[in-house]
């Protein structure tokens, strides 16, 4: 897709997709649940679309308010309370989708750390924000990022073990 | 670790139909947000009717109050006016009687409100007014002539407006008997009317009931010092109207009142 691409809810869709997704994933605690957030995330977009001047603050809104109603998902009351105790299940088709365990051990003990420490960990790690860019996304400081990233390389340690 | 990680979340993609199901959604959303945004073009734009439309309506309904309000306060004082006028015509008609059985006196006059005698009254009094007509037709019919001879018809003219204010003159002259009559000396005017039915004013919530002498005064205040007053004796009802200095409320009126009716009615003293 060229830069002079008109910015429309669509066209964002097919750019950001797999990023919202996977931010979803890593958000949420199913499958289930990480669709709707994609969903909600994208319905949203269409009233805010012509307020965004590029891709990239596109994108930025994009990982803000993925995180912000992840946030408001866990803030009700049914998803304080309630935990869900089925299987992951795996999608059968080409495209991915939740995978098991034993196919991705790191990411499976990235999903096992607590919500806030998943995120920087994906934010740093995989989108290659900086510490400053996720205080910003997060509505933190720095440096309680940076503590947030040193306990997580910590916990995965010892769910990983010595292959860090 | 890192690398790891990110081979492992770079294998996940969003799936096929979610991103369908999504785009879906999003056209559907973009629809609302256009019919809701026409809902409120279309809401202003009635407001902005409606607005117009009333102060419109607002505008005819402020100037059609108060020229009703007007037309209605004509038409009463009109109505009132003639009511008024067949009243004195009445009370005129009634006292003519008395004059022409000659007992206008400044000592003390009986008044006498017999049926028969109020109808020789009104006879005479036709018959004068009869009498003014005839002049004038006779005036009238001379101004004929004279117009066909070429006369001047002004001078005739004005001699029959001689012949009305003498007329009037007469008439001045008997209220004035009539006045004196009434009042005894004592300064206050008050007349004495028989009526058939209750008048309006007893109804009134201004107007005050006043027992004396043994009879119920209905006492309403006309304007300043004029008052009128109901009374029914023997079955027979009578207004009381007057006023005047000595007057200055409805006790004294009371009393007044009770004065003429005891010298004008029978069986009262």
């Amino acid at each position: 897709m060229t830069k002079e691409e008109r910015i429309t809810t669509e066209a964002a869709i097919d750019r950001y997709a797999d990023m919202v997704y996977r931010l979803a994933l890593s958000q949420m605690k199913n499958k289930a649940d990480a669709d709707d957030l994609f969903q909600e995330v994208f319905v949203r977009l269409v009233s805010h679309i012509q307020d965004l001047e590029s891709w990239e603050h596109v994108k930025a809104w994009l990982i803000r308010v993925t995180i912000n109603c992840a946030k408001k998902h866990y803030n009700q009351y049914w998803n304080k309370n309630v935990d869900y105790i089925e299987e992951p299940e795996r999608m059968a088709d080409e495209s991915g989708g939740y995978e098991m365990p034993e196919e991705h051990p790191v990411r499976a003990a990235v999903q096992k750390l607590p919500l806030k420490y998943r995120l920087v960990i994906h934010l740093y790690y995989f989108e290659e924000r900086t510490v400053a860019e996720i205080a910003q996304l997060t509505d933190q400081k720095e440096t309680t990022v940076k503590s947030q990233m040193h306990r997580a390389r910590e916990m995965l340690k010892s769910l990983i073990g010595d292959e860090l | 670790m890192i690398d790891q990680y990110k081979k492992e979340t770079s294998q996940i993609h969003a799936p096929a139909d979610l991103i369908l199901k999504t785009k879906q959604a999003v056209r559907e959303e973009e629809k609302r947000i256009e019919w809701e945004r026409a809902q409120q073009k279309q809401n202003v734009y009635r407001q902005t009717m409606v607005r117009q439309t009333k102060s419109g309506y607002g505008k005819t309904y402020k100037w059609a109050l108060p020229v009703a309000a007007a037309v209605l306060f004509a038409i009463m004082m009109n109505v009132s006016t003639m009511m008024i006028g067949n009243k004195f015509a009445n009370f005129q008609s009634n006292t003519a009687s008395d004059m022409a059985a000659g007992e206008a006196d400044t000592g003390g006059v009986e008044y006498e409100f017999a049926a028969e005698a109020a109808e020789e009254e009104s006879v005479d009094m036709d018959a004068g007014m009869d009498k003014v007509f005839a002049d004038k037709d006779l005036l009238t019919e001379s101004a004929a002539t004279a117009e066909e001879e070429g006369a001047d018809y002004d001078m005739l003219e004005d001699s029959a407006d001689d012949a009305s204010a003498a007329a009037a003159e007469d008439d001045s002259i008997q209220d004035s008997v009539e006045e004196s009559a009434m009042n005894g000396g004592s300064g206050a005017e008050v007349s004495i009317m028989e009526v058939e039915e209750i008048p309006d004013f007893c109804e009134d919530k201004n107007t005050e009931c006043i027992a004396s002498h043994g009879l119920q005064f209905y006492v309403a205040r006309e304007w300043g010092n004029k008052w009128q007053a109901y009374v029914s004796v023997d079955e027979v009802g009578y207004v009381i109207t007057g006023g005047g200095e000595g007057i200055t409320d409805r006790e004294l009126f009371v009393e007044k009142a009770y004065e003429l009716l005891a010298e004008t009615v029978e069986g009262i003293e």
